[in-house]
């Protein structure tokens, strides 16, 4: 509805169970129920109308009271009275009377005064919404139990309840406001909205927000400069690092499934079939250490060729180079290896560092005939060993590092949006850490 | 960041594939040409590009 005397939107509020009030957050005048108001008003000489009323649109009438010390507008059409800014404080005043509206029990039949169909609905929700606490006590029942609460879809966590104390008083309420004035408050927050319920007595008043960006606030207003950096996490923030976050847990699965896939197809098309095995010789005293050993094929498409070479260095150290020569062209793959292996005992501790074993990845060899040359430099009397190739063998590493890669950034995303997380919640009355000083003792 | 992470996402199992597929790895190896036909007779008539090799002598 909107204000009979300024047209900007009315907002209701429910004063105690069943009994609303509608005031102007612009002028500040208030419309009651003619039904809900316990105050005597005798209306003397109406006058020519100043407003319309605001559900039916018909001139409203204009009586005074209180010989003549108030004037109040009236629709009897629809039973409702408007009062200006400050004239209920009057009324008040003069009729003695602090309550100005019935104090109904709860669960009172009431019939809501004329609004628009969405604000009803609105009331209906908010009567489903957790009833009003005690104001008995320090005690915090919320803190052990989180409830939440439903309205318009949106399922709202208990963030904090407090109970703030008027300690100034400025401007005009509909209300009386008065200085040492307790209400309990309770928080929940579904962000960027934010719900509160503000409990006095047996009044119980909801109010809902909605988070906004410092920007936005000082555009809005056409503020100079910048907005002040912000400080901390505002209990109805949006988390800035939520967004997407399930997008990325999405991507990740479905990038580890194809590693995965990939590498049991890898392994199903894969031969792994040992080409080649030969063994080597080499003594200390031999002029010429190089050897080379049988031409093997390699069929199919390019792929790794994996050695294996097994020595018997035994307080040793090798370094075997080797070239993998295609018999039919004068191309080579040159690469070498280092084995030791040495062993012994210390203050009683045996030790061993090394091995006698090594296994080294040829990548991409092309299918042709080949053979291998070996040139080993060693400080061993007599070097024996052993190589073994296989090819076209699927890495298990390779699909584990792809896993690392992927699950790196996805890990450091969440961490950062739970981080964020228990900075919010660090301040209400469910902390993720508990900060009673367990965790010190 | 969601976006992003599609194609890096993407990317890695790409390379994955590709790297499974095609035998590539890390290990360094030198691809040559013009090696002498008469290396499988005589061995020594050809010296691989990482002998040479001294290293230090280990052990505790």
């Amino acid at each position: 509805m909107p204000c009979p005397k300024c047209k900007a939107p009315l907002e209701r509020h429910e004063l105690s169970p069943g009994i609303f009030v509608s005031h102007c957050p612009s002028c500040f005048g208030v419309l009651y129920r003619a039904d809900d108001l316990v105050v005597p008003l005798a209306l003397v000489g109406p006058a020519p109308a100043r407003f319309d009323c605001p559900s039916c649109r018909r001139p409203m009438e204009t009586a005074k009271s209180y010989e003549g010390q108030i004037e109040v507008d009236r629709c009897a059409a629809c039973g409702l009275f408007w009062f200006d800014a400050g004239e209920i404080q009057i009324l008040r005043k003069l009729s003695g009377v602090e309550n100005l509206v019935e104090e109904r029990e709860e669960g009172a039949p009431a019939a809501p005064p004329a609004a628009a169909k969405g604000a009803a609905e609105k009331v209906e929700k908010e009567q489903k919404a957790p009833q009003p606490l005690e104001m008995s006590g320090a005690s915090n029942p919320d803190e052990h139990r989180a409830p939440v609460v439903e309205f318009e879809g949106r399922v709202y966590r208990h963030f904090q309840t407090s109970v703030p104390v008027t300690t100034s008083v400025m401007g005009e309420f509909p209300w009386v406001a008065k200085i040492g004035d307790a209400a309990r408050m309770r928080d929940f927050i579904c962000p960027p909205y934010l719900i509160s319920q503000e409990i006095t007595g047996k009044d119980a008043t909801w109010s809902a927000g909605e988070y906004l960006e410092p920007e936005e606030v000082w555009t809005a207003f056409a503020l100079p400069g910048s907005p002040p950096s912000k400080i901390g996490v505002a209990p109805a923030q949006p988390n800035p690092w939520s967004a997407g976050l399930s997008s990325v847990w999405f991507w990740f699965g479905l990038a580890a499934v194809a590693c995965v896939g990939s590498f049991v197809f890898a392994s199903a098309v894969g031969s792994g079939e040992r080409v080649y095995e030969g063994g080597f010789s080499v003594a200390a005293t031999d002029a010429e250490r190089s050897r080379v050993g049988e031409i093997f094929e390699i069929k199919g498409r390019t792929a790794n060729l994996e050695l294996t070479l097994n020595t018997n260095v035994d307080q040793a150290w090798a370094y075997i180079s080797m070239a993998l020569i295609d018999a039919d062209t004068d191309r080579a793959l040159d690469f070498g290896r280092e084995l030791s292996y040495y062993y012994g005992s210390e203050d009683g501790e045996g030790w061993a560092e090394g091995s006698k074993y090594e296994t080294l990845i040829v990548p991409r060899v092309p299918p042709g005939r080949y053979y291998l040359r070996v040139e080993p430099e060693t400080d061993a009397a007599q070097l024996s060993f052993s190589v073994t190739a296989r090819r076209d063998v699927p890495l298990k590493r390779l699909p584990l590092l792809a896993l690392a890669l992927l699950l790196a950034p996805a890990l450091w995303a969440s961490l950062r949006q739970d981080s964020f997380e228990s900075t919010r919640w660090m301040e209400s009355d469910h902390p993720r850490v508990s900060s009673d000083g367990e965790d010190d003792e | 960041m969601s976006r992003w992470y599609r194609w890096y996402a993407l990317s890695v199992a790409g390379a994955c594939a590709w790297t499974l597929w095609t035998g590539w790895w890390i290990t360094p190896v030198e691809r040559l040409t013009g090696v002498p036909k008469s290396v499988r007779d005589n061995p020594g008539s050809y010296r691989s590009h990482y002998s040479g090799y001294h290293r230090y002598y280990g052990g505790k």
